[in-house]
């Protein structure tokens, strides 16, 4: 991966799919279940801190110019730290990817493909996962960057096209459950922002210290903006969202969709667009684990990886029973694995690192 | 020859992905439109032992095809089973019929009066969960039984009577005298807790033909309900008119076609409609007035003195639909007196529809709720405030601007 050169845009494209694909997973949901009526103020709240977050990150990479976090732990740790940081998101991405595509796949399930074995459903992708793969970590990030445009114009058109049915008083109160669950327990919706996870990774990806700044900066923006906008329009659209457990609220909101008497049912392109949208998600996350293990491991051949990890991942997405055991997942697991490894123990590793190198005589240490 | 291994790769890769995808994708048991029967309206009455009597109206697939004569109705079915929920209804159905029953097409959704004053959340609830039904489709509360409104609904202008539910409803944009009340929009107003849902009223069995020779108040002409239609010469006996009002999922009361146009003003639904008022200027004469959309409707909640302040403010816009040979010209001093006078007239009329709402349904069917949550600054405050109950004593007051733009082609 450090001789994969991205563009900004592609980063950028990088950390927006991702949420793109939070937002069509019902992450929002997580969201208004936690802070209900104050969620689009909890996650200004949290947009804010997130963005002093990145500062901070940006501030921490500094002395690491051209090293990702494993180059990091390395230099903290040794190769010990670098294996366990390693293996800490490979199993991060791997878990979340499977839940995440078990989750996209029973929503498939429900609405369209009733009849379709839940297997062949995760197979399907599950090629897509192996067949991306194989061309490569820039071809699917120049990928993205083609359909990034259509998915980002859907589901702006989504929200925009519901416009007539909003209700924005559905904002309110505007302090939902309380302050406290608004500003102190509502900071575990940051989890819906782990997309971020991906910024520990580009460095070396990226052409300089000053592109990486910029596309740190940007994409928090973007994402904090998209999902700020999802929360308001689900929230002015369902009444029902606050106390019911609904599939995904976006694809709710495509059923909502009329022009006239004509112009109806529009959501089935939709849910086509989206699926695209997975398939790329999940090529992402599978290539940032494989690049992860060639990294800890020094293997050359990445293909035997690449079929085993798809191999783990259509196993795991295989393991939960029902849609109750992936939402557990989703909001009672996945919240605070993200909340721990991206930001505390990531953080904490970048911190120590400094304090090391600035006990060890400055910036310009060779790192090994 | 390294190439030409790669390319047998691919090929065997492709015939694997297709031989998975064709076999387990389960295509050769693929339903097509023949393979289904499209329901095209769904009646829900009360049957025995609290039971419920499953009513479905199916249309064929092809019956709309060139073949079929011109005027001539498409051909229904209708069956009906007893069951203990809508689905099992539709599962003994199944077991009936040679097609499988499919729901995509439901244009309408018919619960009878005695249901809907038992309560129909839970039907509501099951109906929102189905993937094949539309939040689109119509919610009717008929004061017979809702069987015997889907006989009586014969379609006069069209051939498919799928099409006949889907445009009835759609009358309010020129009447006002129903709403466009759909699935969604009754679960929406169900599960919130600051509104109470409403639905269509409608009819299956007319109940009497006034006669003629009675006098009728032009003020008073368009204060009747589904049932109590003046039509004289009129073979189909179903109808929608009015409006049924829910207290959460219980049907509490109904509006007459002329609360239906107020209803619809508040909740900035309205389009256009037509109002007589008596004639200020002669006996015995009435001013029919076509009304329009100016403005949304403005409303102000807060608390005063513990109880909830109302504030609506209406905008309209209107043309005056009668003019004679005496007629006046239409002066700007004669527009504003009968713009005040028309004010005057709606806005009494607004205060007793509203107080009607408030006093005698207590159902908050204007969503003022929505309006005065914002005064509340957790979910806590106001849920301990009660909104549900206390929407009683709710006090109102409104202000209607309405202006006169012209009457039609002859203005004087």
């Amino acid at each position: 991966m450090n001789n994969i050169k991205l563009s900004n845009l592609e980063s950028i494209g990088l950390v927006l799919i991702i949420i793109i694909n939070h937002v069509i997973l019902n992450f929002s949901k997580s969201i208004i279940a936690n802070t209900g009526s104050a969620s689009a103020l909890n996650i200004l709240f949290i947009g804010i801190i997130l963005i002093l977050f990145v500062q901070l990150l940006l501030f921490l990479f500094k002395h690491f110019s051209g090293q990702d976090i494993l180059d990091v732990s390395q230099y903290l740790g040794g190769k010990i730290l670098k294996v366990i940081t390693g293996f800490l998101f490979i199993a991060y991405y791997i878990v979340f990817t499977s839940v995440l595509l078990r989750s996209f796949s029973e929503n498939l399930k429900i609405i369209y493909l009733d009849k379709l074995p839940i297997v062949v459903i995760v197979i399907f992708f599950i090629f897509a996962i192996t067949f991306g793969n194989k061309l490569g970590f820039k071809v699917i990030s120049k990928v993205n960057l083609l359909i990034l445009p259509v998915i980002l114009f859907c589901i702006i058109f989504v929200l925009l096209a519901n416009i007539k049915n909003y209700d924005f008083n559905g904002l309110f109160p505007i302090l939902g459950s309380g302050i406290k669950s608004t500003f102190i327990t509502g900071l575990s919706n940051m989890f819906a922002f782990s997309s971020l996870s991906i910024l520990y990774f580009l460095p070396p990806m990226v052409e300089d210290s000053n592109s990486f700044k910029k596309i740190a900066r940007i994409s928090t923006i973007l994402s904090v903006i998209l999902f700020f906008f999802s929360i308001v329009s689900f929230l002015s659209l369902f009444p029902f969202i606050r106390n019911s457990e609904e599939i995904m609220a976006l694809y709710l909101a495509t059923r909502y969709i009329e022009f006239g008497r004509f112009f109806q049912r529009l959501d089935a392109i939709f849910l086509l667009i989206w699926t695209v949208a997975v398939i790329s998600y999940l090529c992402i996350a599978t290539s940032i684990s494989i690049n992860i293990f060639k990294k800890i491991s020094n293997i050359l051949d990445t293909n035997g990886v690449l079929y085993c990890f798809a191999g783990i991942i259509f196993l795991i997405s295989l393991i939960p029973t029902n849609l109750a055991q992936l939402n557990f997942i989703e909001i009672n697991i996945f919240k605070y694995v993200v909340f721990i490894l991206l930001f505390a123990y990531s953080p904490l590793v970048l911190i120590f690192a400094n304090i090391k190198k600035r006990l060890r005589g400055g910036k310009n240490e060779e790192v090994p | 020859m390294k190439k030409f291994r790669r390319f047998l790769l691919y090929i065997l890769v492709f015939c694997i992905i297709s031989i998975l995808i064709f076999s387990l994708s389960g295509c050769y048991s693929i339903q097509s439109i023949d393979d289904l029967a499209y329901v095209v309206a769904l009646g829900i009455d009360l049957g025995q032992d609290n039971n419920l009597e499953l009513t479905i109206q199916l249309t064929f697939p092809n019956s709309s095809d060139s073949t079929s004569t011109s005027g001539e109705a498409a051909p229904t079915i209708i069956n009906s089973v007893e069951c203990s929920s809508i689905n099992s209804g539709i599962s003994l159905l199944n077991s009936y019929i040679s097609k499988e029953i499919n729901l995509s097409h439901c244009k309408v959704v018919i619960f009878s009066e005695a249901i809907a004053n038992r309560g129909i959340g839970s039907e509501i609830y099951t109906l929102s969960n189905q993937v094949e039904i539309r939040p689109d489709c119509n919610i009717i509360i008929s004061k017979s039984s809702a069987k015997e409104y889907i006989t009586n609904s014969k379609p006069e202008l069209e051939n498919l009577v799928a099409k006949y539910y889907e445009l009835t409803p759609y009358s309010n944009e020129y009447t006002g005298h129903i709403v466009n009340a759909t699935i969604s929009s009754f679960f929406n107003s169900l599960s919130a807790n600051y509104s109470d849902p409403v639905a269509i009223l409608g009819n299956g069995n007319k109940l009497n033909l006034n006669s003629s020779d009675t006098s009728i108040d032009p003020e008073q002409e368009f204060n009747i309900v589904a049932g109590q239609n003046p039509l004289i010469e009129y073979d189909r006996k179903s109808e929608n008119l009015g409006v049924a009002v829910f207290k959460q999922d219980k049907l509490v009361g109904e509006l007459t076609a002329f609360e239906s146009l107020l209803h619809l003003i508040l909740t900035n639904q309205f389009e256009s409609s037509i109002i007589s008022i008596n004639n200020p200027y002669k006996e015995n004469s009435s001013i029919d007035v076509a009304l329009y959309y100016h403005k949304d409707t403005k409303i102000d909640a807060r608390l005063v003195n513990g109880s909830p302040y109302v504030k609506s403010k209406v905008y309209l816009n209107a043309r005056l639909l009668s003019v004679d040979k005496n007629s006046e010209s239409l002066t700007p001093e004669k527009i504003n007196d009968l713009e005040v006078l028309i004010n005057s007239y709606l806005e009494n009329a607004f205060l007793n529809y509203q107080y009607k709402t408030a006093k005698i349904f207590e159902a908050d069917i204007d969503n003022v709720g929505k309006n005065l949550i914002k005064h509340f600054k957790n979910d806590k405050e106001w849920s301990d405030y009660n909104w549900s109950a206390n929407y009683k004593n709710t006090f109102f007051d409104i202000d209607v601007t309405t202006n006169i733009k012209s009457s039609f082609l002859l203005s004087s």
